[in-house]
């Protein structure tokens, strides 16, 4: 049986205040409903979306990750944080005084090539700022 | 992704298009509109939500839209019904806007169904009483919310849609003018936030024929708080009554006082300092906070008592208890504060300040907190610091401090709040905190209300009464005639040492007109506030009607938000749900060390180096040479790097972490003599902090010298190579406490050389033996002193074996490590 409800039905069953409901469907965690303004209508879909994001902010999960979760990405187990003595060889480019761009190439999954058009990159847009800072000035 | 529009940093597709504010300042009120201008560039229906800050002691009293060149104006409404009045709005394709207040008192704009290509202008009218703090005023406009530690929903009370979001790439820009009538035109008048134009110029539709005039002299944005200054004030109470025009016969009072007291001795402080070393404070918070602290040093004398902690993630106590102002303690504070970093991470300020609380101390201890208050969990602090029953004393630095957590803080406990904008003198903060501190309490003070008027209700009076600090009241009186409402109200209290009541402070109000009935909306705003926030012990008969009043008097409270709801024509209504725009506030300017803010304007921030920018590894020697790019290595595996650099040893220097190089470096330079550091092995080190700690770490050492390292090094390394100041025993490795307590306590006026060589030549002289080093009972006996050496090396080296009696193979004496407790 497909049951419809009005926004504020939908809010009641689901003891959430209104504006809140909205903001999940705006953001995308809730899907949109069936019609629009006045003729919005929302089904069990709605509300068991509802149910579910409501159970994990109690657990204390961001909406950023729910929203994450929802999209079928995998819970992984977060990345351990690093153990003292852990070694992590990064580079620094240094583009000027006081300004560095830190890659850890591994990590970041650059190939040689990627890492010198970033680099390139970066220093030609620190000499673009710095030359337009000068013919304002 | 339709999301990113908002973020385009170029601002086309910004629908936040920028703030103006105007006010007008005189007597104590600030009268301030901020114009708020928003524009969907994009061809959808849009909602925007928009969350700022207002000053602490704004009270919003007018909400005027001009949309489609329709000026409209809003209402006040119980929170449930504007909240209804807003939805359906926007279901039925209308426009609604709706303010509300959020639980750290910032508000959000929902701006629902702006169509394509539309334009709006927000209009919110905000009224402030000014408090003057010992003849200055610093008049403050938040622009934005800086990042706040801990979770916005579940520690900080927002609901999901209106938590504040940041970017750091976003530019709104900003404008404000304010016009300054009355006696503050005499003030002295300056900004340290912002380069500000001051004139003076003809007064309008004032009595006075001149006003002046502060504007912005160069382009701003919402990055910072506009900091207004006004130094020199008299010292002078102010009142102001008027009719109230919601209730007849019924009048209010709003009374400035300016206490004074009656001139004290100064009394000695027994003070706990806590230091916010959490990540948001690096860069300038950081530098001002160690300002801050060297300046509250100075002051302290050999009388006062007083603490030193740290905290972010963690806390750390430089004492282990309550220190007396004595040179010593005082020249280890002042190194503590030199060295002091953003570097503990997160802010868990509750458990600072209860772990700060135990530190054994005077029965009766102020709480010095000097922090950003960048935190989202306010309410438990608050709740922490009132059962103590300490005063807590805050000093808010930064360029967009949380100004109403640390306003809350204070006030409950009976402290105050002193702000530090970077780069900004901090004197003058540093002398109002003192000045407070070692003034004597005044205690159960009461207010006279005005003869012959009968009160209706009156606000209650702060926590703590300081000499010179401004305190606002209200009182909503029964009177028969405004010249009763004029007459004398005078604030009273008992202050130690004094006998019986005195008089602290007396006013006869002005009476005005007030035809928009401004007086009595601030008096409702106060008791309201005053009420909400007020313990259990305020009976629930007195809690019940505030909703009410809230409404009656069209105050935006957690009870009432403001709503304003504009049907569009036929055909002209919006189709569907708008996509939601949420207007991200700037990145505080200076937050977390991103950029900074004591910078001269106008002057370039970087030294061009462009040429052959060096790559280099993080963890090698500052050499300048290294100019070739280093190997990438993609895949493989950092750890797997290594092993290879190791085996095959030819590889350029710079591809193996420094500590890693050290064996082969000795092995290469082995003709140059240099330092040769003791084995790592457990004698020779020890830790810096706790016993428990682990003093190697994968086999290299992670504390200090200890005695028996010191002895050992001192052993291995010619003499020539011996360090001849405090820096090189600090690149020895001495443990850092026994080297300040070589400079402040030995060294005092001496020269350094010779105390770091009477240092040496006495630990040289000792002999720790295996057996020595297992169970540390037995010590070498000192040979007499050489012939040949100075009276003053004799001298150096006798206090220092004196001192050095309890010294063991591992570990230092108690009396050096905690010099500074020393005699107490």
């Amino acid at each position: 049986m497909f049951s419809t409800y009005q926004l504020s039905e939908l809010c009641t069953l689901a003891d959430l205040p209104i504006r809140t409901v909205r903001y999940y469907v705006q953001q995308g965690l809730v899907d949109r409903p069936e019609g629009e303004t006045r003729a919005a209508r929302y089904g069990q879909k709605h509300l068991d979306q509802l149910l579910l994001i409501k159970k994990w902010t109690a657990a204390g999960l961001s909406l950023d990750r729910i929203r994450e979760l929802l999209a079928g990405e995998d819970a992984a187990v977060p990345e351990r944080s690093k153990r003292r003595g852990t070694i992590e060889v990064v580079s620094r480019l240094h583009i000027a005084d006081g300004v560095e761009l830190v890659i850890e190439p591994s990590r970041a999954g650059l190939t040689p090539e990627q890492v010198r058009e970033l680099s390139r990159g970066v220093m030609a847009l620190f000499d673009a700022i710095e030359a337009r800072d000068k013919t304002e000035g | 992704m339709r999301e990113a529009l908002c973020e385009t940093r170029d601002g086309e597709n910004l629908v936040l298009e920028g703030v103006k504010a105007k006010g007008r300042v005189a007597g104590r009120m600030l009268d301030m509109t901020i114009e708020q201008r928003f524009k969907n560039p994009e061809p959808t229906n849009v909602e925007v939500i928009y969350t700022f800050p207002l000053p602490w002691h704004a009270v919003m009293l007018g909400l005027e839209v001009e949309l489609n060149g329709e000026t409209l104006t809003g209402q006040v409404k119980a929170k449930v019904q504007a909240r209804s009045d807003y939805e359906e709005a926007l279901s039925e394709g209308n426009t609604g806007i709706l303010v509300t207040v959020n639980a750290d008192r910032s508000y959000t704009l929902e701006l629902g169904n702006l169509l394509a290509g539309e334009s709006c202008v927000i209009r919110l009218h905000y009224v402030q009483t000014l408090q003057p703090e010992q003849g200055s005023l610093r008049v403050t406009l938040p622009t934005t919310i800086a990042p706040r530690y801990g979770d916005a929903m579940r520690d900080g009370g927002y609901e999901p849609h209106a938590v504040p979001k940041v970017s750091a790439t976003v530019e709104y820009p900003f404008e404000i003018t304010l016009a300054i009538h009355g006696e503050l035109v005499q003030a002295q008048i300056g900004s340290p936030s912002h380069k500000v134009a001051i004139r003076t110029i003809p007064a309008v539709g004032t009595k006075e024929s001149f006003m002046t005039e502060v504007s912005l002299a160069a382009q701003a944005w919402l990055d910072r708080d506009f900091v207004l200054v006004f130094d020199q004030l008299p010292h002078a109470s102010l009142g102001l009554a008027a009719w109230d025009r919601l209730d007849t016969g019924l009048g209010v009072v709003m009374a400035s006082f300016t206490p004074k007291l009656p001139t004290r001795e100064l009394l000695p402080v027994a003070m706990k300092i806590l230091v916010d070393c959490s990540g948001s404070m690096n860069g300038d918070s950081i530098q001002a906070a160690r300002s801050a602290l060297q300046r509250i040093l100075d002051e302290l004398g050999e009388a006062d008592r007083f603490s030193l902690s740290r905290f972010g993630d963690t806390v750390e106590h430089r004492s282990k208890a309550m220190w007396k102002g004595a040179p010593a303690a005082l020249a280890a504070s002042r190194r503590w504060a030199e060295k002091l970093r953003a570097d503990l991470g997160g802010t868990e300020m509750n458990q600072a300040i209860l772990s700060t609380l135990a530190l054994p101390g005077a029965e009766r201890n102020d709480v010095l907190l000097i922090t950003d208050g960048e935190i989202q969990a306010i309410d438990t602090v608050v709740e922490t610091a009132r059962q103590s029953r300490d005063r807590f004393f805050v000093v808010g630095i930064g360029a967009s401090v949380a100004e109403g957590l640390l306003r809350r803080l204070a006030q409950e406990t009976g402290g105050s709040c002193e702000f530090v904008s970077p780069g900004e003198q901090v004197e003058p903060a540093i002398v109002r905190l003192y000045h407070r501190m070692r003034s004597p309490a005044v205690t159960r003070t009461r207010i006279e209300w005005p003869q012959g008027c009968r009160i209706h209700a009156a606000s209650e009076l702060p926590e703590s009464v300081f000499d010179g600090d401004d305190v606002t009241v209200f009182a909503r009186l029964h009177a028969d005639s405004a010249e009763l409402l004029t007459r004398s109200v005078r604030l009273l209290g008992r202050v130690a040492g004094v006998e019986g009541e005195i008089c602290l402070a007396e006013l006869n109000a002005e009476f005005i007109a007030d035809e928009a009935n401004t007086l009595a909306r601030l008096a409702a705003s106060q008791r309201y506030w005053q009420l909400k926030k007020a313990s259990e012990q305020v009976p629930a008969m007195l809690k019940k009607p505030l909703p009410e009043l809230a409404e009656k008097y069209q105050l935006v409270t957690d009870d009432t938000s403001l709503i304003l709801v504009k049907r569009r024509a036929e055909g002209l209504q919006a189709q569907d749900m708008p996509e939601l725009r949420t207007v991200k506030n700037m990145l505080a300017a200076g937050w977390g060390g991103q950029g900074s803010v004591t910078d001269p304007l106008g002057t370039p921030r970087f030294r061009s180096s462009n040429s052959n920018p060096a790559v280099r590894f993080s963890r090698t020697h500052d050499a300048g040479s290294l100019a070739v790019p280093a190997v990438w290595r993609t895949h493989r595996s950092p750890a797997a790097d290594l092993t290879d650099a190791q085996i095959a040893g030819s590889l350029d220097d710079f591809e193996i972490p420094s500590f890693l190089r050290m064996q082969s470096e000795t092995a290469k330079f082995r003709d140059i003599q240099v330092w040769k550091a003791p084995p790592s092995t457990a004698p020779f080190w020890v830790s810096l902090n706790g016993e428990d700690e682990q003093v190697l770490t994968e086999g290299r050492p992670n504390g200090g010298l200890s005695p028996a390292g010191l002895t050992e090094g001192l052993k291995r390394s010619p003499r020539s190579v011996w360090p001849k100041t405090y820096k090189e025993l600090e690149g020895i490795q001495l443990v850092p406490r026994v080297i300040e307590w070589l400079e402040v306590v030995i060294g005092q006026g001496q020269p350094e050389a010779e105390v770091v060589q009477a240092f040496l030549q006495v630990m040289n002289q000792m002999d720790f033996t295996l057996r020595q080093t297992v169970t540390g009972a037995l010590r070498n006996i000192l040979s007499p002193g050489n012939k040949h050496q100075s009276a003053l090396q004799s001298e150096l080296q006798d206090s220092i074996s004196k001192a050095l009696e309890d010294v063991a193979a591992m570990s230092w004496p108690k009396g050096v490590l905690d010099y500074a407790e020393a005699g107490q």
